[in-house]
């Protein structure tokens, strides 16, 4: 029937628009996906203020958190042009930070690591960064990892280079118990991880790590007092500009 | 007045503050934070920390926290008022600014404190003149004891009144009759004044209890009847058959059941059984397995509707409009055999998470509950402390002294045979193990432990011949000091270059205080490195009680000079494989202690010890 024409190619016209609006929200989605910088770290380690001063630049007291604060940064790289990316601010407490962290895991661009360099908890810090680099994804993508060691403005904060070792030490003794485990119970359901030991001494050190790790000391509050401190966190910035 | 009043986002930023005092209460606040709205204890809204108390308030449209902090000896009685007069007056400015959050600013709030002062000035001033004021004379009506006056006269149910009511009247009727051809004669006296004046005397009385007798006769008449008719159908005497149990065996397999004939065990372990033994041997190297049940698999949410979700305008949840869901879920829990009160708060706090949080028009409110009632449990199992037994006996290895840990708990829960999979345990990953018999009570402890020690010594023999063995027992026999067999065993370990001490003590009632002296007496003199609680997952509402006690008990029974003393530092949850899908206990103990579960035991075999699968009790709680 003629006069059926125009509505049926109207229907068909709608079914198109809406189907191409659902298909443009998905590649939107997608792609908005693929970029985010993590913030980890233990609790009270520094992270949301550290992500304040990347974001706003201000200073702002923080509270442990329960959510991931979630914010657009823009970096610079070398030949001038910028990039946006997410930066995520993963709260540290051990229950929230691994569901929090698996949310963004697969659009994970680089790791940004904090350190309290006054309560150094050595254990802790390892553990996390055995299941961050035991991480299938993070391991093959070869995610670029900085470990930013925290607080430098207090008198007590160890230095770089002493955490590195003492972190070196504790992974290698936590992994050297859990190799067992490893190579044993392979049955069961637990997600695949990744071997970390590999040189010939069967120790860890960070150089040996696919990922490029870089380890740096940082002061997201900086020394003064509230409303004039400037933060130190320059290794941090330049480090987020060589992502692309 | 306060020390600090704070508005900061769930992600932890501040975004206004106020503070009366020159000390950080950043601690505090972060205390608050972790103890209370992370281990889902949310249904309280009153927090004490060291001499501060804090309130708080929590916005869920805006995903705000509103804190309030000051001396614990204060009383504010209007800190309600403010905090709520706070919130309005914060969301009603700022709502713009808040709904596009990102990135917040603290010092676009700044301008808020003047908003604050009035509504604290304003507020203190009412409260300074409320109680200036004379106090006013209660009114008789507002008061208690006018309820209690009042209430022998309103407090009968309405139908009942009317039952009695007719039956006074049936009464008088009859009376009526009577009087009535009485009065006929004598004409002049009114009817109804007769009636009023011998309603009240005795013969009618007798009268009215004649009627009540003939009318409880009929009913129990017709209950005699009701009886009779239920008759034995069948006249022949029925005879009782032996029933045949499932599993039951026969007669005949009690021989070979029966071990008492038999030789004891020797102390070389040698056995009939040992053969079947040695194909455990082995099994059980490195980190334990999870206990294995079916994961669900995550059902794909996302994609188009959660597309629409986001475009959708959203209903905004209320206490009121989840309550009956909560409700429901509350009993569902109850029935996984979540304590009654653990079951009571993990809903409040839920609820308080809830309210006020807008949801799309495509996800129904019972999703929302359930998803964030999962989120709830998750967060209570997932342990907030790491506890790696392997890795700590390691490392006090390398130190040079060797691991302690205690087990303790009620009356047959299992504390030695947990004790004996875990030293199993130990010895499968290359520790030498030390078992102290501490329970010098119960009779039969002593050998049962011996038995184990000969069973595992068998499966793993020392190293080399006639070298030391590398699982031992250390006894003193029965009614001995606990506390003193523990301390020589810890130094006899010391010398022997044993790597890991496991102490098994009596089986005691939570409210045994003797007993219950003498366990904190055994942790407070030893301090091992580990007090794990054996609780059984059978256990119902009675977990929190034990746990509560025992935890209490420690603390009150600890050394006064004592700043922090031991607690509970972990659960073995035994019995597993018992209880199917009815795991609530485990949501129970971690709940109360904030502890995490180190051990479950799922059998009666060596190898039947596992770990924790979080995700795993999750799906079996709301299945």
């Amino acid at each position: 029937m003629p006069t059926m024409e125009p509505l049926a190619i109207g229907i068909a016209l709608l079914v198109i628009i809406i189907s191409s609006l659902v298909f443009a929200c998905f590649c939107l989605r997608g792609r908005s996906k693929g970029r985010v910088v993590c913030l980890l770290g233990l609790s009270n380690s520094g992270k949301t203020l550290l992500f304040m001063r990347l974001v706003s630049g201000g200073f702002a007291r923080t509270q442990t958190s329960m959510k991931e604060n979630k914010a657009n940064y823009s970096i610079t790289t070398k030949k001038g042009s910028t990039t946006e990316i997410d930066l995520v601010d993963v709260p540290g407490d051990e229950r929230i930070r691994q569901r929090v962290f698996q949310q963004y895991i697969e659009a994970l661009l680089g790791v940004v690591i904090l350190i309290d360099s006054v309560n150094f908890q050595s254990r802790d810090v390892a553990h996390l960064l055995i299941d961050l680099l035991s991480e299938p994804r993070v391991n093959r993508k070869r995610i670029p990892i900085i470990i930013a060691c925290n607080k430098q403005d207090l008198a007590l904060a160890s230095s770089a280079e002493d955490i590195r070792t003492k972190l070196e030490n504790e992974i290698t003794q936590i992994l050297t118990s859990q190799s067992v485990k490893l190579s044993s119970l392979d049955q069961s359901k637990e997600r695949k991880k990744v071997e970390l030991l590999r040189n010939d001494e069967q120790t860890f050190s960070f150089e040996d790590s696919p990922n490029n790790i870089t380890i740096t000391s940082c002061s997201a509050r900086g020394t003064g007092d509230e409303s004039s401190c400037t933060p130190e966190i320059e290794d941090v910035t330049s480090w987020l500009n060589t992502l692309q | 007045m306060l020390d600090l009043f704070t508005i900061f986002t769930k992600g932890g930023i501040v975004l206004w503050y106020f503070q009366g005092t020159a000390l950080s209460l950043t601690p505090a606040v972060n205390s608050l934070v972790k103890t209370v709205l992370l281990q889902e204890r949310g249904g309280m809204d009153v927090f004490n920390h060291e001499s501060l108390k804090l309130q708080f308030k929590l916005d869920n449209e805006f995903e705000l926290i509103f804190v309030v902090v000051y001396q614990k000896i204060l009383q504010l009685a209007y800190l309600d008022k403010l905090m709520e007069q706070v919130q309005l007056a914060f969301r009603d400015k700022y709502k713009n600014r808040l709904t596009n959050s990102t990135p917040l600013n603290p010092s676009m709030y700044s301008e808020f404190g003047d908003v604050f002062k009035n509504i604290l000035f304003s507020l203190e001033e009412a409260d300074r003149q409320s109680r200036q004021k004379p106090r006013e004379m209660k009114h008789w009506n507002g008061t208690k004891k006018k309820e209690n006056v009042t209430k022998p006269f309103n407090g009968k149910p309405q139908e009942e009144e009317e039952e009695e009511i007719g039956e006074e009247i049936n009464g008088i009727e009859d009376v009526q009759e009577e009087t009535g051809g009485r009065e006929e004669g004598e004409n002049g006296i009114d009817a109804t004044s007769s009636l009023s004046s011998s309603s009240g005397s005795l013969p009618n009385s007798d009268k009215i209890r004649k009627i009540i007798a003939s009318k409880t006769k009929k009913s129990s008449s017709t209950k005699t009847t009701s009886k009779k008719t239920v008759k034995p159908s069948n006249g022949k005497p029925k005879t009782k058959e032996a029933r045949q149990w499932m599993v039951g065996g026969s007669k005949g397999d009690t021989k070979a059941l029966d071990y008492s004939g038999g030789a004891p065990p020797t102390t070389n372990g040698v056995n009939h059984d040992e053969e079947k033994d040695l194909s455990l041997k082995g099994s059980m190297i490195g980190q334990l397995q999870p206990v294995d049940q079916d994961t669900p698999k995550e059902s794909g949410g996302g994609g188009v509707f959660s597309l629409f979700k986001s475009i959708t305008a959203g209903r905004v949840i209320t206490a009121e409009s989840i309550g009956p869901v909560m409700e429901k879920m509350k009993e569902h829990l109850i029935t996984k055999n979540v304590a009654i009160e653990i079951a009571d708060k993990l809903c409040s706090s839920v609820t308080g998470k809830l309210d006020g949080k807008t949801i799309g028009t495509f996800s129904g409110i019972q999703s929302v509950v359930k998803s964030s009632v999962e989120e709830a449990l998750v967060q209570i199992l997932s342990p907030k402390v790491r506890i790696d037994v392997l890795q700590d006996a390691l490392k006090a290895k390398e130190a040079g002294r060797p691991f302690v840990v205690t087990f303790c708990g009620v009356n047959g829960v299992g504390k030695s045979t947990n004790l004996a999979k875990i030293c199993f345990w130990l010895l499968e990953n290359g520790l030498r193990v030390l078992i102290a018999a501490c329970d010098t009570f119960r009779s039969g402890a002593v050998e049962q432990l011996k038995t184990h020690t000969c069973r595992l010594s068998s499966l793993h023999p020392p190293e080399r011949e006639g070298g030391p063995p590398r699982v031992l027992l250390f006894e003193r026999g029965y009614g001995k000091d606990a506390a003193s067999i523990c301390m020589e065993a810890v130094n006899f370990a010391r010398q022997q270059r044993y790597d890991v001490v496991l102490v098994d003590t009596a089986g005691r009632m939570q409210d045994n205080e003797p007993l219950m002296v003498s366990l904190a007496k055994l942790i407070r003199v030893n301090s091992p490195d580990l007090v794990l609680f054996v609780g059984e997952a059978l256990v119902g509402n009675e977990a929190v009680d034990q746990l509560v006690k025992f935890n209490r008990a420690l603390i009150d029974f600890a050394d006064s000079s004592d700043q922090n003393p031991r607690s509970i530092d972990g659960i073995v949850l035994t019995k597993f494989d018992t209880i199917d899908d009815k795991v609530g206990a485990a949501i129970s103990m971690t709940y109360t202690t904030g502890q995490p579960i180190v051990f479950v035991g799922t059998g009666q075999t060596y190898q039947d010890l596992r770990t924790l699968n979080v995700q795993a009790v999750v799906a079996a709680l709301l299945k």
